[in-house]
């Protein structure tokens, strides 16, 4: 039975004896502990349509509501900090001693409420941000993290940004397909690295710090399989220009500057020989196809021209190599993005249409009253408006015809032979064919450049079910190196962060004098007037362009004092108190707590 | 050349000796079994020490090198747990839980890279030091945690001395684990002032290890509260031991299971998952 003065004590004496209890004290711990945890599970501070993404409608609005999606920061969060200070604070008056030996848990539990004070602090009158700035530039604000900017009760200036890099490093990287697993392989010399869990052996032979790919023509064989010439063209005494033409792959040279195209053709007898003097020049061409009767029809794309079509009037108007260029002559027009323009008339009266080459659809995302027509052209690669050509034929039992070729006639024809010179007809340059292969290869070697680590290969071994082949990894290359099978691969590569440092020389300028320099580097800060800049990050695209962390905390020497007090406190309590007793009660001293 | 599969043998001899000592109890191996542990605990020491030499940074910037690290820091809380409170059986166990340390080791990637910007700091070494020091202690009190719970269910309802021995004995050592894992957690707060002007950011690594560090508080906290609650005096220490494997799982979370966690991409602590 309570006593009636009892029940009035208890009015007081209930929230007293709630906040001095450890047993809150340690449901708070736990139930922090669980918060902190939700604040990890779930991720926190994104936008709500992430949320409603990633979680569903109700239960995105539900989190949010209960503000699980911003633990850290929510009401009930900062509410069961402030229960545990006020429980912290109870708890210490309440048990309050004075003696030696309560030194640790005095110092521990003021130092909580030391660091929620100065954290608190720090929340409500520091600011902290970013702040990017380039070389030789200054700064008179900084923003917050939210974006805003902030004021500097100062001038801040960068004279230099340096970024330091380790020497770089590469790693030969293996990548079985079908397991999907990455493997490092060593890189040293000769050894042969099974790849575990697979058919593959991979042996490093061979290793360059600088190598180059060498590209070089070579003829593989007598008969004409690939015949190509190497011809050069002399503008007065020297070479201008020089290279191989291939009759079968790229067989001609334009040459708008010199007004000059240059073919190279194989003729199987000495009829089409003869042809040469048909100009049969590439032309663009028109296809317009009806969409719902599904009829098309390949029209000439020459300008002027009309045509008559399923009850429609097509009319060419105007075609350039280059839409941006269109004004220029065509002939100066470099074939960028060629088009042609076409007049449409019909039962919707006229109207006027591009169509692009190399943006088939373009006319499909624009309006127009024919959506019943699709139209298409097609620029030949070759297409050129130069006005000379000169035209080198070759076929069997060693027949050769050059014929130079002004306007639209074959000014003259005689055949060539290797090594002499021949005038262009009176253009003043000259033609030499100096070379003839008749199947024409490229063979690849790969040489050493120097000694300097700059672009090192690997020569690498690849032994696995198909058999062994052997193949050079070039760093960095665009392409992975493949088995055979297709399910290894291996690739050369830099891997990682090589920033060694940044370096960032800063000068305070306050009131117009400079008060104060220092080079910046991550871990080590510049302090001035509450400020501190800290060298956060740089910009890849930018490397003259420093990051800068900028924060004003006054609360941080509270938080400092805390943690000072929580790590001698909890020393003090594990290893010297027991000492100290251990003393005591040798000593025979009787202890109080 | 020491490597890390010769000191892994050496810790399975260790765990062999010690399983003998607790058997059999020959003589020989009443000292000899620590004296054993001792020698495993060296090749372990140079292994880290050949590393910080071959790196020329602390090594812990990798999952290898930190899985080297921890084994090495068990070892060392378990010698001074010994000389402190004499283990007997929990050595075995110590030497295990290496052993299974330094074999994940040997499964990861061992290469050795360049150390990004905000790594390059004294506070690295002086912050990792104390921190696996105390993750080394209790791993160790997770061990006898473990050894109480087995022989609580073994024996029944009514435990021996020497069960509930072990739950003062895990008492011990986490408060001996205790203020390194507190060290640990303010030097990484004052390094992130130090690198990024903000000791605290929420970084789901640092907010894990305000977990970890919580439990263990809420665990040192028990006995003060356990007894005036309204249960069986027999389940406390029941209680306390279950605390503490939790607190294990939430060091091990901590320190390997953060890739995991949707949070995890923004973190600059977590090891990349290679």
């Amino acid at each position: 039975m309570l006593s009636k003065k009892n029940v009035v004590q208890s009015e007081e004496g209930l929230l007293w004896s709630f906040f001095t209890s450890v047993k809150l004290a340690v449901a708070l711990i736990f139930l922090i502990a669980i918060a902190c945890g939700l604040g990890t599970f779930i991720v926190q501070d994104k936008t709500p349509e992430e949320y409603k993404a990633r979680f569903g409608d109700s239960l995105a609005s539900f989190l949010q509501l209960t503000q699980f999606t911003q633990v850290f920061h929510s009401y009930w969060f900062t509410l069961l900090l402030v229960l545990l200070a006020t429980n912290l604070v109870c708890c210490t008056i309440d048990r309050w001693r004075g003696t030696l030996l309560q030194l640790g848990f005095i110092l521990t539990h003021i130092s909580i409420i030391l660091i929620l004070t100065g954290s608190i602090i720090g929340l409500w009158f520091g600011e902290k941000g970013v702040l990017w700035i380039a070389e030789g530039q200054k700064a008179e604000q900084f923003n917050l993290r939210n974006g805003t900017p902030r004021p500097l009760p100062f001038e801040l200036h960068l004279d230099s940004f340096i970024t330091e890099k380790h020497p770089p490093k590469y790693d030969l990287l293996s990548y079985v397909k079908d397991q999907h697993k990455e493997k490092f392989l060593y890189t040293e010399l000769g050894k042969p690295q099974p790849i575990p869990k697979s058919p593959y052996v991979v042996t490093i032979k061979d290793y360059i710090p600088d190598a180059a790919l060498l590209e070089e023509a070579i003829n593989t064989s007598e008969e004409a399989k690939n015949p190509a010439i190497f011809v050069q063209l002399y503008g007065s005494e020297n070479v201008a220009v020089e290279g191989w033409l291939v009759a079968k792959d790229r067989n001609w040279y334009v040459d708008r500057k010199r007004d000059l195209k240059l073919e190279y053709r194989w003729v199987e007898s000495s009829e089409e020989l003869k042809k040469v003097n048909v100009i049969n020049p590439s032309k663009p061409t028109l296809t317009v196809r009806q969409k719902e009767k599904n009829v098309s029809q390949e029209f000439q794309a020459e300008v002027g021209r009309s045509y008559t079509w399923e009850g429609y009037n097509l009319k060419v108007l105007d075609f350039t190599l280059d839409f941006t260029q269109r004004t220029r002559p065509l002939k100066e027009q470099q074939p960028n993005n060629p088009g042609i323009q076409v007049e449409l008339d019909g039962p919707q009266g006229k109207e006027n249409r591009w169509v692009f080459a190399n943006f088939p659809d373009w006319d499909e995302m624009h309006p127009t009253k024919y959506k019943e027509l699709k139209l298409l052209c097609e620029i030949p690669q070759d297409i050129s408006f130069v006005s000379q050509q000169v035209r080198i034929l070759q076929g069997p039992n060693d027949q050769r015809l050059l014929a130079y070729i002004k306007g639209d006639k074959v000014v003259e024809s005689f055949p060539w032979e290797l090594e002499k010179k021949y005038n262009i007809g009176d253009s003043g340059q000259q033609i030499k064919v100096t070379k003839f292969y008749p199947s024409f290869g490229v063979k690849q070697s790969v040489v050493k450049r120097s000694d300097e680590l700059k672009k090192p290969a690997l020569y690498v071994e690849i032994d696995g079910p198909r058999g062994k082949i052997t193949d050079w990894v070039f760093a960095e290359a665009q392409q992975a190196t493949a088995y055979t099978d297709g399910n290894l691969f291996l690739l050369y590569k830099q891997m990682g962060e090589n920033i060694k440092d940044w370096k960032s020389k800063l000068r305070i300028v306050d009131g117009g004098k400079t008060v104060m320099e220092k080079t910046i580097e991550v871990n080590d800060p510049l302090k001035y007037k509450g400020y501190a800049f800290y060298q956060a990050s740089y910009d890849p695209q930018n490397e003259k362009l420093s990051g800068l962390q900028v924060a004003r905390d006054p609360g941080v020497p509270l938080v400092y004092g805390g943690f000072f007090s929580l790590c001698f406190g909890i020393i003090f309590i594990f290893y010297i108190k027991p000492l100290l007793r251990r003393r005591m009660s040798a000593s025979g001293m009787q202890e109080g707590t | 050349m020491i490597n890390i599969n010769i000191t892994l043998v050496a810790f399975v001899i260790v765990s062999i000796a010690y399983m003998v000592r607790e058997v059999w109890r020959p003589e020989i191996l009443r000292r000899g079994a620590v004296a054993i542990f001792v020698a495993a605990f060296l090749l372990n020491t140079v292994l880290v020490i050949n590393r910080w030499i071959e790196a020329g940074h602390a090594p812990f910037s990798n999952l290898y090198e930190s899985l080297v690290f921890y084994a090495w820091s068990v070892g060392f809380a378990y010698l001074i747990l010994e000389y402190l409170y004499g283990m007997r059986i929990v050595g075995a166990l110590a030497a295990v839980l290496i052993m299974l340390l330094l074999l994940y080791a040997s499964t990861t990637d061992e290469s050795i890279r360049p150390l990004m910007p905000a790594l390059q700091s004294n506070w690295l070494t002086i912050h990792v030091v104390t921190y696996f020091i105390g993750y080394g202690a209790l791993g160790i009190s997770f061990i006898t945690a473990i050894l109480f719970l087995l022989s609580w269910i073994r024996s029944g309802k009514n435990p021996s001395e020497t069960t509930l021995g072990f739950e003062k004995l895990s008492y011990k050592i986490v408060a001996f684990g205790f203020p390194f894992l507190t060290l640990g957690l303010v030097t990484g707060a004052v390094w992130a002032n130090k690198a990024w002007g903000t000791y605290w950011s929420w970084d789901p690594k640092e907010t894990w290890s305000l977990i970890t560090w919580l439990i263990y508080l809420g665990y040192l906290h028990l006995p003060l509260v356990l007894p005036r609650l309204n249960i069986d005096r027999a389940k406390i220490p029941l209680i306390q031991s279950s605390c503490l494997v939790l607190a294990f799982l939430a060091v091990i979370f901590t320190y390997l299971g953060l890739a995991y966690l949707p949070s995890a991409t923004d973190s600059e602590h977590i090891y990349g998952n290679k």
